[in-house]
């Protein structure tokens, strides 16, 4: 047993499969879960799941690769306006969702090669202004898009609670694939790649990683996930509009959540998403006026004290918890 | 001829850091670049690895014509180099480091998967006397074993060729030593070595061949214990007019 225990820590595998066991039990926790729970708390659950999906995909190349792809939410609206579209044309939901990701990975791998030849802030920027092109076209082809008016979708079956399962559902489905993502950024070839990438990217380059081509499939994994999540989104709300899909108020969020979670880990951006939506809820319904606020001495916080986010943190204070427990049994 | 340098020029706004260098490295073959500061040493690194872009003349490598390549093509081919000024990767572990270049690096013999590169990074870490730290952050390690770690990413990307970019600079006395005793490993693995080194010790001991830089031009290309009784190729190399 003990020697099963020994091969099974040194198996180059070990981290992945500790991940996924630990990634299985949470997702069985989040399928049993809905039936004890209130249809606030449902709903809450859902955008809690939605927000850790969204700061997975931002955490793919912020935190992964290391460039801050600030207009990620491009991606998000151009997921709900392609499902919401494909929707409304009759389309089931599954095909409706691939309808509005394929756009958006493949406007990723199309820019990619432009952009990310820019680094840091500058790379930032230019991802913003992306966004700002692509909203702006949302909401000026009215013909297509239906334009700042919005979009309305068509209902589904059922009562209201039949719907907040069916969202709540399809988000469970969307993380399990975040998850998926997040192991495979870290302990995959391609995965050593992007880390590569953001230790150093010119040793990269030069250790073999073709660094343009690593650094534009992550973007475009980062828009699929980013844009799936912004299908299920439109068909959970049944109604959007380019000024709340393109909003970069969802970036910033999934900024503050993956680095507040931990910066490059598979549960970084769920941890961040609990936190920061559970904190935002309590400060809506008690300080309404300050909740920005509190969001942003949040992030100052974060940036200063927990440079490696809340898993970090953790993982660099554990053994130091683990020798003071022994010490005390 | 494993690599072949053919008339290359490269010009930085008015300066011309390279002038019509030509040279070679045979397989297997421990060449020493030397020359004063601002030679243009690691301007040819620069070029020869692809991280300079454009250059004039022709580079090939194992009959391949390589100028204009990206850095990584390059290293795929099997041409791997390592930086004069340790490149650690920020965040990455020893063995880490060295299981991306096995999981990079050279088109052949590349590990299928994670736990080959990963077996493959234990044996080159151990080759290269670090075993003991493999499970460190790179940027914790004291300077010589970021000196070997640097070489051990690269033999890990096995290389056909490794470019080695003042790879002892900096090391005390026995370091030094310990290092001559790696590079010389390397070659008994079949891998030619273009070495560039301030240190006549090093060179003399190591090389078979010497190229001597000075102000871009080639001035002296021949056996090592050849160039290293030439008077004036030493003198500009100790900077006297001898």
């Amino acid at each position: 047993m003990a020697a099963l225990l020994a091969r099974w820590r040194s198996s180059p595998w070990a981290g992945s499969l500790r991940t996924a066991a630990l990634s299985c039990a949470l997702l069985a926790i989040l399928v049993v879960l809905p039936p004890f729970l209130s249809l606030y708390w449902l709903r809450l659950l859902t955008s809690v799941l939605m927000l850790a999906v969204i700061a997975q995909g931002m955490n793919a190349m912020a935190g992964f690769v290391g460039y801050p792809a600030f207009g990620n939410v491009v991606f998000f609206g151009m997921g709900a306006y392609g499902a919401a579209l494909a929707m409304t044309a009759g389309f089931g939901v599954a095909p409706a969702l691939l309808i509005g990701a394929v756009p958006a990975a493949v406007l990723a791998l199309a820019v990619g090669p432009l952009l990310l030849r820019l680094r840091g802030h500058y790379f930032a920027i230019a991802t913003l202004g992306l966004n700002e092109v692509v909203s702006a076209l949302a909401a000026n082809l009215s013909g297509f898009t239906g334009g700042a008016a919005g979009l309305s979708l068509p209902l589904g079956a059922g009562t209201a609670s039949d719907a907040a399962y069916r969202a709540y559902s399809g988000f469970v489905a969307l993380f399990a694939a975040s998850l998926a993502l997040g192991i495979f950024l870290r302990d995959s070839r391609f995965g050593y790649g992007c880390r590569a990438i953001r230790a150093n990217e010119e040793a990269a380059e030069a250790t073999g990683v073709a660094t343009l081509r690593v650094k534009s499939i992550a973007w475009m994994l980062s828009a699929l996930l980013t844009a799936a999540a912004g299908g299920l989104y439109a068909r959970w709300v049944g109604f959007i509009e380019p000024s709340q899909v393109f909003d970069m108020s969802i970036s910033v969020k999934a900024f503050v959540m993956f680095l507040l979670g931990g910066a490059g880990t598979v549960f970084g951006p769920l941890i961040g998403s609990l936190l920061i939506e559970s904190a935002t809820t309590l400060a809506w319904s008690h300080l309404l006026k300050f909740h920005l606020l509190i969001l942003g001495v949040t992030i100052m916080l974060v940036v200063l004290m927990l440079p490696d986010g809340a898993q970090g943190f953790v993982a660099r204070h554990w053994p130091a918890v683990r020798a003071w427990l022994r010490h005390r049994s | 001829m494993l690599l072949d340098v053919q008339d290359v020029s490269v010009q930085f706004g008015g300066l011309r850091a390279l002038n019509g260098v030509s040279f070679g490295v045979q397989e297997g073959e421990i060449v020493g670049l030397v020359g004063p500061n601002g030679a243009g040493k690691s301007t040819m690194v620069n070029a020869v690895s692809g991280a300079l872009g454009r250059h004039r003349g022709r580079i090939t490598f194992a009959s391949r014509d390589i100028s204009g390549l990206t850095p990584s093509r390059i290293a795929e081919m099997g041409l791997v180099r390592t930086f004069q000024l340790v490149q650690p990767f920020r965040g990455l572990t020893a063995i880490e480091c060295v299981t991306l270049g096995a999981l990079y690096g050279s088109g052949t013999d590349r590990p299928s998967g994670v736990p080959a590169a990963r077996r493959l990074a234990e044996q080159v870490l151990a080759f290269a006397g670090l075993s003991a730290v493999a499970g460190l952050a790179c940027d914790t390690l004291n300077a010589s074993q970021r000196r070997r770690l640097e070489i051990a990413r690269a033999l890990a990307a096995r290389p056909k060729l490794i470019l080695l970019d003042e790879c002892l600079s900096g090391l005390n006395s026995s370091e030094v030593d310990q290092g001559i005793t790696l590079v010389r490993a390397i070659r008994e693995r079949g891998i030619a070595i273009l070495i560039i080194e301030h240190m006549v010790r090093v060179m003399a001991t190591l090389a078979d061949r010497i190229v001597v830089l000075d102000r871009g031009e080639k001035i002296a290309d021949g056996p090592a214990d050849e160039v290293l009784t030439d008077r004036r190729a030493l003198g500009i190399y100790f900077g006297t007019t001898a």
